[in-house]
C-alpha cells in the first residue's frame, strides 16, 4: 500500500500563505498530477511529501504511515521515505557515470553487489539506455540524462515517485516521447506517481487522475483528464486548460445575448445559470456557415491564419472577438478557408456558462 | 518586373554548396518566406541579400538595380542598400534610449532634425513603444525589444525588410502578437519582406510565398496551402507537419500495405504513373486519416492512446505498419487494444 | 526552520562559528588593529593626528606619488590593452591566435624581476642598452635613465596591461556581431560603427579592466621599489617598507604606516565598488545569442606594419628582460661585458646549492606557499560552503568579513599581521616563518573564497536533494556528491594560491627575518645588496619554476576539460 494522504496541511512562508488547509488523497498506483500556474504552491508540495520541506501543520501519510506530522514531531528524513523523485534540471550526478547514478540507491541501501548489478542493468534497459553504461552525464543529450534520473529513482524500487516538471527543459519531439515512455514504465511497474507541472497537456496525457490548482494554492477540481477538459468546474480551470473564447452574455426569454446588445449568440441554454454569466467556448467549438441564413449569428472574419493542421481564424462578433479553429483538411474540403471581411454564420457546437468571478487571474496557457 | 531577383545565386563555404544557383522572384508587398532546417543555407541566402556575404555565382536585383553581382564584381556595402533587418537576438542597443535607437538609422542619413523626430516618432506609435520612447532596452520585456528592432528597421521607410528568425526568443503568444504587428505594418506601408524561419507554422502564418530549402537547393515555392496539401516530395512533406509514410504495392489496381499484406487494400485510386511500377510511398498527415465502420478500410489495432483535451493522440498498428492518427475532441473515442478500421481519403503519391 | 530532519543543526551552526572565527583571526583583527592604531592616541580618537600624518612632507609626497604613478599606469594600460585587444579580436593580423595567447604571458612574469631586468638594461651608467647607445654615438648621456616615474611607469604598463587586454577582448570576443551589424544596415559606416556602438559598448569591460590596474598599481611594492628608492621617489608601500625597517619599533613610524595602511584600504574598496557597480549595470548584456563571426576589418597596408609592432613590443616585454635575467646569472661579476669567455653556470649552483641564504629562500618560498595553499584551500572552502548553501542565522556578517579579503592589498595585510602577531595577544610570530604563513592566508583568501563559491555554486541543491531521496544521509550526500563535484574548484584555488605565493614580494618582505627569506625577498635584497648576478641567477630560476607550473597547470586544466566534455 502507497497511498499518500495529506489532512489539514498548512504551510506558509513568512507571511504568504501557501496553503491554509489542504487535503488530498493519491490513491496506490495511480499516475497523478497537480497542474496550476507557477507560483501556486505545487512544487512545495511536492517537498512536503519528499520530506525537503516540513508543514507548519498538519499530517502527510504514506502507505498508512506517518511521515511528517509538526504536532507529533514527526518528521522522517527524506532519505528514509523510500521514494524516487526526478527533478526539472535532471539532477544526475555529473562526476558518475550512467551506471554509477543509477546504482547509487542500491549502493546505499547495500545491498548485494550482484544484485544490486543485475537490477541496475534491468533499471538502463528499461529507459532504453543500453550500451550507454559508462558514459559521463556530459556525453548525453537532456533526454538521456532525464532517463538517467528515471531509472535513478525507480532502481530501488521506491513506494512512491514524484516528478517535478520533469519535461520542461526538453524539446517538443523528446517531451512527446518522454511523456509516453513515463506513462509505460508506469503502468509497467505499478508504482504511485505524482507528476507536478503546469503543461496541461502533459497533464492530461499522462495522468489517470489530476488535480487544478489556481495561483492562491486552492485545488479547483479533482478528476479525471477528459472529465475536467469537457467539464471544467469553474472558468478558471476552463481558461487553464486551452485555448478559449470568453464572452460576456445576457440571458432573456431562453436565449443568449452578447452583454449589452441584441446580437443572440445561441438560442438555447443548458445547464445552471450563474451570476454575472461568461459563455466558454473553445475554438473547435465554433463552426462557420460559409453565406449565412438571415437571423443566424453572423460575424466578420478579422484574420485567418493558416498553423499546419488547423486553420485559426478570429472573427468580429458584436464587438468581440471570437476565435474558431478547424482542422485543415476539413476546411479546404468545405470550402470554410475565408478572406479578411468575409461575414459568416456562427454555430456553437458546446458552451459552457460560468460565473464570471472565478476569472480572476486567469493565466492564459498556450 | 518582380522587385526582389535572385538570379543562380551560389555560395560555396570551402568545397560545400551552401546556396547552389538559387533562382526566385519576390514580388512589391509580397511576404517571402525562406523555410528549412539549420544548415540549408537560408540564413546564408538573407545575409547575401542584405550585404553581409559575397556571391560565388550569379546576381542580385531589387527594384531594378543589380546590388550583388559575381560577374562584374560589384557589391554595394550592406550600408548603402537602404533595407530595413531585423536580426534573432534583437541587436538592439542598450546604450541607447529606445528613441535613440529608431532615430540612429535617420541621423546617419543626415535626415533634417524635424524630419527625424517625425519620422522617429511615427515609427515609435506604429510598434506601440511611444511610452517606452525614453527607457533602456534592458528595462523591457524581450517581445518589447525586437519591436525597437522592428521600430528602426522601418524608420527608413525601406522597400525592402528583412527578418531573420526575428520570433524564435519570444514567448509564443508574442510571437503571434509579433506577427500581426508585422502584417499590419507590411499592410499599412506595402514594403516587400524576407522572412527566414526553421518554424514552419510561423512561414505559413506570415507569408505569401514560402520556398521550402535543403542543402542549399530549393525544394518547393508555393503559397502556405498548398506547401501544406500539396508538398513536391517527401521531405517537404515530413517538414511541415506530423507525417505518416506508408510504403505500399501495387497489385492488379489494389494498393497493399508492404508491412501488412493481409490488413486488407487501400482504397485508394492509383494514379496511372504509379501502377507500373508496381510500388509507391503514400504520405498522409495524422488527421487525414479515419476510422471508419468495420469492413470498409484496412484493418488495425489502437496500440497507444493519449487524450490531450484538443485533440486525441493514438498510434494505429497495421501489421508491422504504424500509423498516426489525431482526431478532434468532438469526434468518438477508442480505447487502446480496441481494433479498427482506418481509411486514408486524403493521401499524396511519391515513388 | 530547519531543513530535514533537523538532525543538521548542530554542524551547520558548527560550520558558521568556525567560518566566523577564522575570518576574525586572520583577517578582521590586523584590519581593526590598523585603524585602531591610526585613529586612537592615547585611548582618544584623535583625527587632527591622523591629518597632521598625511600632511607631513614625506607621507604627503609618497601619497601623491603612488596617484599619480597609478593614473598614469592606468592610462596607458588601457590605451595598449584595448589597442591590442582590438587588433587580436577584430582584424586579420597574422597568426592572431598564438598573438592573443602571447599579449597574456607578460601576466606570468613577476614585475619586480622584469623592473630587475630592465635596471641592468637601461640604469643610465651600466644600463647594457645604454652603454651601447654611448658607445655608438660616441655622447656620455644616457639614451633613457628608467630610474624614477616614468621608468616606473613604463615598467607597470608593460606586465599590468593584461589586465585589460583580457577583459576588452574577452568582451569583444563575445560581442552580439548582429549589434554591429545592425548599424550597418541602417546605414553607419564602418568608422561610425566603431565610434558609436562598438566603443560605447565594450567601455564597461575597459573601464573594469582599468580599475584593476588602479588598484595593482597602487598596492605594488616591486617595481617602485627597485626602480624609485634609489632616486628617493616613494610611493605608499615603499613608503611602509621604509617606516617599518628604517625606525624598527618606533610608535610614530609605525602609526604613520598605518595611516597610509588606511588610505589604500579605503582607495582599495572604492576601487572594488566602482568595479562591481561597472560589472552590475545591466545596462551591457551584450554577449551573442548565435555564433557568428564578427565582420572582420581588413587592415591592407597596415597590416605588416602592425604586425611588427605587435611583435617588437612582445621581444621588449617578454624575450629582452628575460633574456638579460639569465644572461646576467651566467656572468661571473657584474659589469663585465656579455661575453661567452665572462660566463659560467658558477652562480646557478652556487644560488641552488651552496649558498645558505639562497637555498633557504627557495626551500622556505616551496613550503610556505605549499602549505599557505593548502591551508586556505580548505578554510576557503568551508566558509564558501557556508556562504552559498547553509541557511543560518547572522549570515549577512559573515558574508561582511568574507568581503574584506578582497580589497586588502598585500602591504596592509603584512603591517595588519604585524600589530597582531607581535605579542599583542600573547602570540609573538615576529621573525618567524608562522607570520608569513599567517600573511599568505590572509592574503589569498579572496582567491580560495572565490574559487570555492564558484564550484560550489554550480553544485544545484537538486544534486543533493536527489542524493537524498535515493536514500543517502547527509554526511553521506556530502562525501558521494558535494565534495566530488567541488573537488576541481579546490584545486583550482590550490594553484591560484600557490603560484603567486611562489613569487610573493610585497608581503613577505615586510615580514622576513634573518632566516625566512623568501625567494622575491631574496632577489630583492640581493639586488639591494649589490649582489646583482646571484640576484639574476636566483630571478633566472624562479622564473623557471614559474612558468613550469604555469604550464603544468595550464595542461592539466585543458585535459580535464577535454575528459568532461569529451564526445558529447
Amino acid at each position: 500500500m502507497a497511498e499518500v494522504k495529506l489532512e489539514h496541511i498548512r504551510k506558509a512562508y513568512g507571511k504568504k500563505v501557501v496553503y491554509k488547509d489542504l487535503n488530498l488523497t493519491i490513491n496506490d498506483g495511480e499516475c497523478f498530477t497537480l497542474l496550476g500556474p507557477s507560483g501556486c504552491g505545487k512544487t512545495v508540495m511536492l517537498r512536503m511529501i519528499a520530506g525537503f520541506e516540513s508543514p507548519d501543520a498538519g499530517t502527510i501519510k504514506i502507505g498508512g504511515a506517518t511521515q511528517s506530522s509538526p504536532s507529533e514531531k514527526i518528521m522522517v528524513p527524506p532519505d528514509e521515505r523510500s521514494l524516487g523523485v526526478v527533478f526539472q534540471d535532471y539532477a544526475v550526478w555529473p562526476h558518475m557515470t550512467v551506471k554509477e547514478n543509477i546504482i547509487y540507491p542500491l549502493k546505499i541501501q547495500k545491498i548485494d553487489k550482484e544484485k544490486a548489478e543485475s537490477r541496475t542493468q534491468e533499471a538502463i534497459n528499461s529507459v532504453n539506455l543500453t550500451g550507454l553504461e559508462n558514459r559521463l552525464p556530459s556525453q548525453l543529450s537532456g533526454g538521456q540524462q532525464q532517463r538517467v534520473a528515471l531509472a535513478r529513482a525507480l532502481v530501488a524500487e521506491p513506494k512512491i515517485m514524484l516528478l517535478d516538471e520533469p519535461l520542461t527543459n526538453l524539446d517538443a519531439n523528446l517531451r512527446e516521447e518522454m511523456r509516453f515512455e513515463i506513462r509505460a514504465l508506469q503502468k509497467r511497474t505499478g508504482v504511485t506517481v505524482l507528476y507536478v507541472t503546469h503543461d496541461q497537456e502533459i497533464a492530461l496525457a499522462i495522468s489517470d487522475r489530476l488535480a487544478v490548482l489556481d495561483q492562491h494554492g486552492n485545488i479547483c477540481q479533482i478528476g479525471a483528464p477528459a472529465e475536467v477538459f469537457e467539464n471544467p468546474a469553474n472558468a478558471f480551470v476552463f481558461r487553464f486548460m486551452g485555448v478559449s473564447n470568453m464572452v460576456p452574455v445576457d440571458l432573456r426569454g431562453g436565449k443568449i445575448y452578447v452583454r449589452g446588445t441584441n446580437e443572440i449568440l445561441s438560442d438555447k441554454i443548458i445547464g445552471e445559470v450563474p451570476n454575472n454569466p461568461i459563455l466558454g467556448c473553445r475554438p473547435s467549438d465554433v463552426d462557420l456557415i460559409r453565406d449565412p441564413e438571415p437571423g443566424m449569428p453572423a460575424a466578420v472574419v478579422k484574420r485567418v491564419n493558416l498553423l499546419g493542421p488547423i486553420v485559426d481564424q478570429r472573427l468580429d462578433f458584436a464587438g468581440m472577438e471570437l476565435r474558431s479553429q478547424i482542422e485543415t483538411h476539413k476546411a479546404v474540403d468545405g470550402n470554410l478557408i475565408f478572406n479578411e471581411g468575409d461575414r459568416v454564420g456562427i454555430k456553437l457546437a458546446n458552451q459552457l456558462l460560468f460565473d464570471s468571478a472565478t476569472m480572476e487571474g486567469v493565466v492564459e496557457n498556450d | 518586373m518582380a522587385y526582389v531577383e535572385l538570379r543562380d545565386v551560389t555560395k560555396l563555404f570551402g568545397e560545400v554548396r551552401a546556396v547552389d544557383k538559387l533562382n526566385l522572384s519576390i514580388e512589391k508587398g509580397e511576404c517571402f518566406s525562406f523555410l528549412g532546417p539549420s544548415g540549408c543555407g537560408k540564413t546564408t541566402t538573407l545575409r547575401m541579400v542584405a550585404g553581409f556575404e559575397d556571391l560565388d555565382e550569379g546576381e542580385i536585383e531589387v527594384g531594378g538595380k543589380i546590388i550583388s553581382s559575381k560577374a562584374k564584381n560589384f557589391y554595394i556595402p550592406p550600408e548603402n542598400r537602404g533595407f530595413g533587418m531585423v536580426f534573432q537576438a534583437f541587436a538592439v542597443w542598450p546604450h541607447m534610449t529606445v528613441y535613440d535607437n529608431v532615430a540612429f538609422p535617420l541621423k546617419i542619413k543626415r535626415m533634417p532634425r524635424a524630419e527625424i523626430e517625425e519620422r522617429t516618432k511615427q515609427a515609435l506609435a506604429n510598434t506601440n513603444l511611444t511610452k517606452q520612447a525614453q527607457l533602456y532596452p534592458n528595462d523591457l520585456s524581450g517581445g518589447e525589444k525586437q519591436r525597437i528592432a522592428l521600430a528602426r528597421a522601418l524608420s527608413i521607410n525601406p522597400g525592402l525588410l528583412l527578418l531573420d528568425e526575428p520570433l524564435s526568443n519570444l514567448d509564443p503568444h508574442l510571437r503571434e502578437e509579433m506577427r500581426f504587428e508585422i502584417k499590419d505594418l507590411q499592410r499599412k506601408y506595402d514594403f516587400s519582406i524576407i522572412f527566414v524561419t526553421h518554424d514552419q507554422s510561423e512561414a505559413m502564418a506570415l507569408s505569401n510565398r514560402i520556398m521550402v530549402m535543403r542543402d542549399g537547393k530549393t525544394m518547393q515555392i508555393d503559397t502556405p496551402l498548398n506547401i501544406y496539401a500539396k508538398p513536391k516530395n517527401q521531405f517537404v512533406f515530413s517538414f511541415i507537419g506530423l507525417s505518416n509514410f506508408i510504403k505500399v504495392k501495387l497489385d492488379g489496381g489494389r494498393a497493399i500495405i508492404e508491412s501488412a499484406p493481409s490488413a486488407g487494400a487501400l482504397s485508394a485510386e492509383i494514379p496511372a504513373e504509379f501502377a507500373a511500377a508496381g510500388k509507391a510511398t503514400l504520405a498522409c498527415r495524422p488527421s487525414e486519416v479515419n476510422f471508419v465502420p468495420d469492413g470498409e478500410g484496412v484493418k488495425g489495432v489502437i496500440s497507444r492512446m493519449a487524450y490531450l483535451g484538443e485533440i486525441v493522440d493514438y498510434i494505429v498498428k497495421i501489421g508491422d505498419q504504424e500509423i498516426r492518427v489525431q482526431k478532434g475532441r468532438r469526434e468518438p473515442r477508442l480505447d487502446v487494444g480496441q481494433s479498427c478500421d482506418v481509411a486514408f481519403p486524403g493521401v499524396v503519391w511519391y515513388e | 526552520m530547519t531543513s530535514a530532519g533537523g538532525k543538521k543543526f548542530g554542524m551547520a551552526e558548527f560550520i558558521f562559528l568556525l567560518s566566523v572565527l577564522i575570518l576574525v583571526v586572520i583577517v578582521a583583527l590586523p584590519v581593526i588593529l590598523i585603524f585602531w592604531t591610526s585613529f586612537i592616541v592615547d585611548g582618544h580618537l584623535n583625527m587632527k593626528a591622523v591629518m597632521d600624518t598625511i600632511m607631513q612632507e614625506e607621507t604627503f609626497q609618497a601619497l601623491k606619488m603612488s596617484i599619480m604613478i597609478a593614473a598614469c599606469v592606468t592610462v596607458t594600460c588601457t590605451f595598449v590593452g584595448t589597442l591590442f585587444a582590438w587588433l587580436v579580436t577584430r582584424t586579420d593580423l597574422p597568426f592572431k591566435e598564438t598573438m592573443k595567447v602571447l599579449f597574456t604571458v607578460p601576466f606570468m612574469l613577476p614585475a619586480f624581476i622584469g623592473a630587475l631586468a630592465w635596471k641592468m638594461l637601461l640604469s643610465p651608467r651600466a644600463g647594457y642598452i645604454n652603454q651601447l647607445w654611448m658607445a655608438i654615438t660616441g655622447t656620455r648621456s644616457a639614451l633613457f635613465n628608467i630610474y624614477g616615474f616614468w621608468g616606473i611607469v613604463i615598467i607597470e604598463t608593460m606586465y599590468l596591461f593584461p589586465f585589460v587586454f583580457i577583459q576588452v577582448s574577452g568582451a569583444l570576443e563575445r560581442m552580439d556581431p548582429t549589434l554591429e551589424e545592425s548599424a550597418r544596415i541602417s546605414g553607419a559606416g564602418l568608422f561610425t560603427i566603431t565610434r558609436k556602438i562598438t566603443i560605447p559598448l565594450i567601455m564597461p569591460a575597459v573601464v573594469a579592466g582599468a580599475l584593476l590596474v588602479c588598484l595593482y598599481s597602487l598596492s605594488h611594492f616591486g617595481t617602485p621599489a627597485i626602480l624609485g628608492t634609489e632616486v628617493g621617489i616613494y610611493t605608499i608601500p615603499t613608503m611602509i617598507y621604509e617606516l617599518i625597517h628604517q625606525s624598527a619599533g618606533s610608535f610614530t613610524a609605525i602609526r604613520a604606516a598605518t595611516v597610509l595602511s588606511v588610505v589604500l584600504v579605503l582607495s582599495a574598496a572604492i576601487i572594488l565598488y566602482a568595479q562591481n557597480r561597472v560589472i552590475k549595470s545591466g545596462r551591457f548584456q551584450i554577449i551573442a545569442g548565435k555564433s557568428v563571426r564578427p565582420t572582420v576589418l581588413k587592415l591592407r597596408g597596415l597590416r605588416m606594419p602592425l604586425f611588427i609592432l605587435c611583435c617588437v613590443y612582445l621581444l621588449i616585454t617578454v624575450v629582452m628582460p628575460t633574456v638579460t635575467i639569465f644572461l646576467v646569472g651566467f656572468l661571473n661579476t657584474y659589469g663585465l661585458p656579455l661575453a661567452l669567455e665572462n660566463m659560467s653556470w658558477e652562480n646557478y649552483r652556487y644560488v641552488l646549492f651552496e649558498w645558505k641564504l639562497t637555498k633557504d629562500a627557495i626551500w622556505n618560498s616551496a613550503y610556505l606557499s605549499l602549505s599557505a595553499a593548502f591551508v586556505t584551500m580548505i578554510a576557503g572552502g568551508i566558509i564558501s560552503y557556508v556562504l552559498v548553501k547553509l541557511k543560518v542565522r547572522g549570515k549577512w556578517f559573515l558574508e561582511f568579513l568574507g568581503m574584506l579579503p578582497f580589497s586588502l592589498p598585500g602591504t596592509v595585510i603584512a603591517l595588519g599581521v604585524i600589530l597582531t602577531w607581535s605579542g599583542r595577544f600573547g602570540v609573538n610570530l615576529y621573525n618567524t616563518a608562522w607570520i608569513i604563513f599567517v600573511a599568505y592566508i590572509a592574503r589569498y583568501m579572496a582567491f580560495s573564497l572565490k574559487s570555492n563559491s564558484a564550484a560550489l555554486e554550480q553544485v544545484h541543491d537538486s544534486l543533493v536533494e536527489a542524493s537524498r531521496a535515493s536514500g543517502a544521509t547527509p554526511w553521506q550526500s556530502l562525501r558521494d556528491v558535494v565534495i566530488p563535484l567541488i573537488r576541481p574548484g579546490m584545486v583550482a584555488a590550490f594553484f591560484l594560491i600557490f603560484l603567486p605565493a611562489l613569487r610573493e614580494l610585497t608581503t613577505s618582505v615586510l615580514l622576513y627575518g634573518p632566516t625566512t627569506r623568501t625567494i622575491g625577498v631574496a632577489i630583492y635584497t640581493l639586488n639591494e645588496d649589490g649582489e646583482t648576478v646571484y640576484a639574476c641567477a636566483l630571478a633566472g630560476i624562479a622564473l623557471l619554476l614559474i612558468v613550469g607550473g604555469e604550464i603544468l597547470i595550464k595542461r592539466f586544466f585543458e585535459k580535464k576539460r577535454r575528459v568532461d566534455n569529451g564526445g558529447a
